[in-house]
């Protein structure tokens, strides 16, 4: 009997499962950095905002050097640039789990940069439905992630920003870019108890 | 957790955006002698929000942690929280890194990728930094 219930349940959860697994797989930590920083990177490079120019740099690795008066940003693909120093809210991305900090680095994927760029025009014009992120503060952290063929830009809010005795979701914007057409979802990732906002799917609910 | 599981497995599969939560207390610090409270529920709003109550006051007993429920998510079934790379959402570390409150999550969830076919109802913990820790299946101890 006890093994008929256990058969039940299983069937019962198998039957929970979205056919579309393409989003399955463990996330693939990266960069974090503060949104400001990426936003200075990206305003630097990023003249036009389209596929071709999103293109051009994603194909790059970006390198990072000190400079007297800033960060200077060059590439085998772009004229060096000059960006202000980095900044120090290094705490943005204390609790993140990610394998390299953006000022401690000295290479940026322009991969990151380009879908930074991509996702901060569509939310020009794609307000995030629930509590936006204050992407203009230097303690918003942003962060990459590769779950499959997909990178994933997550934008959050300062801890301090969130009350203490909560169960948030918080200021969290959570985006899927396509790394060759730069096409940009947004979906809701957070794994609080809580109903999702309207036309904001979850990270299966994506399309392929 | 164990008790929860058995009065109200639905819990670890909530669809009605309902978390259950309670507070683990130490007796004059010791390291062998806890009490809890809960089951607490409460419901998140539409923006994912909801102001929990700070601990009680027991005379003689300090608030060491704190333990709440999230749902098994059919869009995210490993449940790890891809802001934080834990099973634990930015706001339940945020508790944990501004109080020093341990935290524990039980969750309805799968381990390997891709997705499994046998969900398992686990508890984790949470303590800081960028790691949370398998305390194991709820009801197997411990908990």
């Amino acid at each position: 009997m006890k093994l008929l219930g256990t058969l039940i349940m299983v069937v019962s959860y198998c039957g929970l499962y979205p056919a579309n697994v393409a989003n399955a797989g463990q996330a693939v930590p990266s960069l974090c950095g503060s949104a400001v920083d990426f936003a200075a990177i990206s305003n630097a490079l990023v003249t036009a905002n389209s596929n071709e120019t999103y293109e051009s740099l994603a194909h790059t690795t970006l390198q990072l050097t000190q400079a007297s008066q800033g960060i200077r940003v060059s590439s085998s693909s772009h004229a060096d640039v000059l960006i202000p120093k980095l900044s120090v809210a290094a705490s943005v991305c204390r609790n993140r789990a990610t394998d390299a900090v953006l000022t401690n680095a000295t290479t940026v994927p322009g991969l990151d940069i380009a879908s930074f760029a991509a996702v901060t025009t569509f939310r020009k014009t794609n307000p995030w439905p629930l509590t936006p992120a204050p992407i203009e503060q230097a303690s918003t952290a942003v962060q990459f992630r590769t779950i499959g063929r997909y990178l994933f830009v997550i934008v959050s809010a300062a801890p301090s920003a969130q009350s203490t005795f909560s169960l948030s979701c918080g200021a969290v914007e959570y985006y899927r870019v396509d790394p060759q057409t730069f096409d940009v979802r947004p979906f809701d990732g957070c794994v609080e108890a809580h109903k999702h906002a309207p036309g904001l799917p979850g990270l299966g609910g994506l399309p392929n | 957790l164990a008790n929860l599981n058995n009065s109200n497995p639905a819990i670890f599969n909530s669809t009605n955006q309902q978390e259950a939560y309670g507070y683990i207390y130490s007796q004059n610090g010791s390291t062998t002698a806890f009490r809890s409270d809960g089951p607490n529920f409460i419901n998140l709003n539409e923006g994912g929000t909801a102001l929990i109550p700070g601990p009680a006051t027991f005379n003689g007993w300090t608030a060491v942690g704190i333990w709440h429920t999230h749902p098994f998510s059919t869009t995210n079934p490993t449940g790890i929280d891809l802001n934080t790379g834990t099973h634990f959402s930015p706001s339940d570390e945020n508790l944990t890194n501004s109080t020093g409150l341990t935290m524990y999550v039980g969750v309805t969830d799968t381990t390997s990728s891709p997705i499994d076919t046998n969900p398992q109802t686990r508890w984790y913990s949470y303590t800081g930094g960028t790691t949370d820790t398998l305390m194991g299946n709820v009801g197997n101890g411990g908990c």
